[in-house]
């Protein structure tokens, strides 16, 4: 059961900066810059950080939505970094999507019962029946009703089209699924409800995901390890106890204490961070984070720190940790 | 109007007039604001409050937009007057938006003019409600609002266009500017919702400090409950056009009696407990369309406690302890026995 599904070895995206009438590259962002890490099958790894960590290229990447730029991904025990687009395809079936957006990511000229058969259709040779049983039975299992199947998308909340969006991606019956912020865009009362949905599907399916979030207390309900970025680079990694008890990267410590808490009389050590994200075009030089880190030394600034093991399966790049 | 309050919000009622059908958007909407106290206003979409604080600012979309009922009272600083902005002529209320109540938008990217220097956008706000202020001085005055919210290097920073600023110092502007009249009352309309989590933490850092610097009484609205949880005095929780609880902030998050309250602070996963993957009981069903609200107590269709009465009657707002009004008829029965 606790087999590996997914892993990342040395992950790097730069994309290109081009000017000028030729479309000259001037230089690389560095969207995605050496990131690794494994997911067991039935669980879920959470990749966290702000606006320009990376987070969103990873989940494109080990779909292979756009090209990468160097290292390995294996998807059981296969390797598909090297893969053309015909030997990949039939591996699709394996791997889906959720997206953030559950008004965008619908095509509102299809009936939800089409936009939930269109996987089968592309990737099975079921008969039109069978595809209408599936739907049926599908949107079950994400709550929604029989007749739902022949309405359209703007006839549904926020909520029903991120089940739609879910059911969606499990009609292939995926082993695994990128949730790039699935529930950040919706309701308070309607996060709970998908949130409960997500991990009653894992539970029943046994899927893996890769599940991508900028708030920290939902990856710490969902997430068996947690992926802490920062301008691409990975910042600290482990389990979900090593992150969010014993986080041992200042920038962990900083996010940690800047979610807002509902509680008035919930007391902690605040890390208030200076200044900003820096832009990931000129990433400061040694450790990225040295330009906000509150216990920055002239080391710091100088020499890249690796990402290293300080406790089993803990892994943090602070030269301090 | 009570001695401490500034703002007192009396059974306020908007409706809209749309293509699509009627919305009564706020249905006896009541709340008060203490001098130098923050109000935190917390509800899903639709829940009415930011329509609440587009009434207060007058700004509401006319000709849908119609206030059937109610006051909005505001009491002058200077004079110590008691006004009814509902009632002020337009010129008058010209006076009192932007200059003694201000507000900030969750969106500092569209908020802001793209075509002007984000100087020119502080100095317009200064120069239209001081006429007799040179430029210099409100140049000078922009340079200065800019350092006091944290923005570095403010004397070149204010040539800067919108487009060449982050988001958070973006809002940064959007906060100078609102404070550069020195208001009486900020209303903050989902402050931080587009930004990242450590620059949301430095932003209410700062409305936390300037409030203590300048002595002002904020409106706090927001999706987030861990935001008012530690930025709020008192609380408002708003469904559907009703403020369904109002309490001291401790008492919301310690004793919250509405069930909707309770299933909003059981929805959300939390940093200081819970454990990994437990179902979080939440709150069933969908909000209801505000086209077609449901009889009764709107709540009803999700509450776990529904009754019969909650079916049919609406339950009018009850005072449980001093300063926590409750709408449910949970809490209507106790008092009805006592009189």
């Amino acid at each position: 059961m606790n087999d590996v599904l997914l892993e990342v070895h040395d992950l790097v995206k730069w994309f290109p900066i081009k000017r000028g009438v030729f479309g000259r590259v001037q230089g690389h962002v560095k969207a995605v810059d050496g990131v690794s890490f494994s997911l067991r099958q039935g669980e879920t790894l959470g990749l966290v950080g702000e606006s320009g960590s990376g987070k969103t290229t990873i989940g494109r990447l080990v779909l292979k939505l756009i090209p990468h730029t160097r290292g390995r991904i294996v998807f059981e025990g296969v390797d598909i970094t090297s893969m053309n687009y015909s030997q990949f395809r039939p591996m699709k079936k394996d791997m889906q999507i959720i997206f953030q957006d559950p008004y965008s990511s619908l095509n509102p000229r299809m009936t939800v019962g089409e936009i939930i058969a269109e996987p089968l259709l592309v990737h099975t040779n079921m008969t039109q029946k069978e595809r209408e049983k599936r739907v049926y039975e599908l949107l079950e299992k994400v709550t929604l009703r029989p007749e739902h199947a022949r309405r359209y998308p703007h006839e549904f909340s926020g909520g029903q089209r991120q089940r739609i969006g879910i059911a969606r991606a499990l009609a292939l019956n995926p082993k695994f699924i990128v949730a790039d912020e699935p529930i950040s865009a919706l309701d308070v009362s309607i996060q709970a409800q998908i949130t409960n949905l997500l991990i009653d599907l894992q539970r029943d399916m046994n899927i893996s995901f890769l599940f991508i979030a900028h708030d920290l207390s939902v990856v710490k309900h969902m997430a068996d390890s947690v992926l802490v970025l920062y301008l691409g680079k990975p910042m600290e990694y482990g389990k979900n106890e090593d992150v969010f008890v014993h986080p041992r990267h200042p920038y962990t410590q900083a996010l940690l204490s800047a979610v807002p808490v509902p509680d008035p009389d919930y007391k902690r050590e605040r890390i208030i961070l200076q200044g900003e994200i820096p832009s990931p075009i000129d990433p400061p030089k040694g450790c990225v984070f040295h330009t906000r880190c509150p216990y920055a030394t002239d080391k710091c600034k100088t020499e890249i720190p690796q990402l290293r093991e300080v406790a089993t399966g803990h892994f943090v790049a602070c030269h301090y940790a | 109007m009570e001695k401490d309050n500034i703002l007192e919000i009396k059974n306020l009622h908007v409706t809209f007039y749309t293509e699509d059908g009627i919305v009564r958007a706020l249905q006896g909407v009541e709340y008060e604001v203490k001098h130098n106290e923050t109000l935190g206003v917390v509800g899903e979409s639709g829940c009415g409050k930011s329509v609440t604080s587009l009434t207060i600012m007058r700004l509401l979309p006319k000709p849908q937009a119609k206030v059937e009922e109610g006051q909005i009272l505001f009491r002058d600083k200077e004079t110590g007057q008691e006004i009814n902005l509902l009632e002020l002529p337009e010129e008058k209320m010209r006076h009192v938006r932007g200059n003694r109540i201000s507000m900030i938008f969750q969106e500092p990217m569209t908020a802001l003019n793209p075509v002007y220097t984000v100087g020119d956008q502080i100095m317009e706000a200064i120069l239209i409600h001081n006429p007799e202020t040179t430029r210099q001085e409100a140049r000078k005055k922009a340079i200065e609002m800019l350092k006091l919210v944290g923005i570095p290097a403010a004397e070149k920073r204010v040539d800067d266009y919108p487009h060449q600023m982050s988001g958070g110092m973006r809002q940064r502007v959007m906060i100078a500017m609102a404070l550069s009249t020195n208001p009486d009352i900020l209303i903050a309309d989902e402050p931080t919702t587009a930004l990242d989590v450590t620059i949301q933490a430095q932003i209410l850092d700062l409305i936390n400090r300037l409030q203590e610097q300048l002595g002002m009484s904020i409106i706090l609205i927001t999706h987030n409950l861990g935001v008012v949880a530690q930025n709020a005095d008192r609380i408002a929780v708003m469904y559907l056009g009703r403020i369904v609880e109002y309490a001291p902030v401790r008492e919301i998050f310690h004793d919250p009696k509405h069930p909707y309250t309770q299933g909003l602070l059981q929805s959300v996963p939390r940093l200081d407990r819970g454990g990994l993957k437990e179902p979080l009981p939440g709150i069933s069903g969908n909000l209801p369309s505000p086209y077609n609200p449901p009889p009764g107590c709107k709540f009803h269709p999700r509450c776990p406690y529904v009754m019969d009465r909650c079916r049919e009657e609406e339950p009018s707002a009850v005072e449980i302890s001093p300063g926590h009004t409750v709408r449910c008829w949970l809490h209507v029965k106790g008092e009805k026995s006592n009189e």
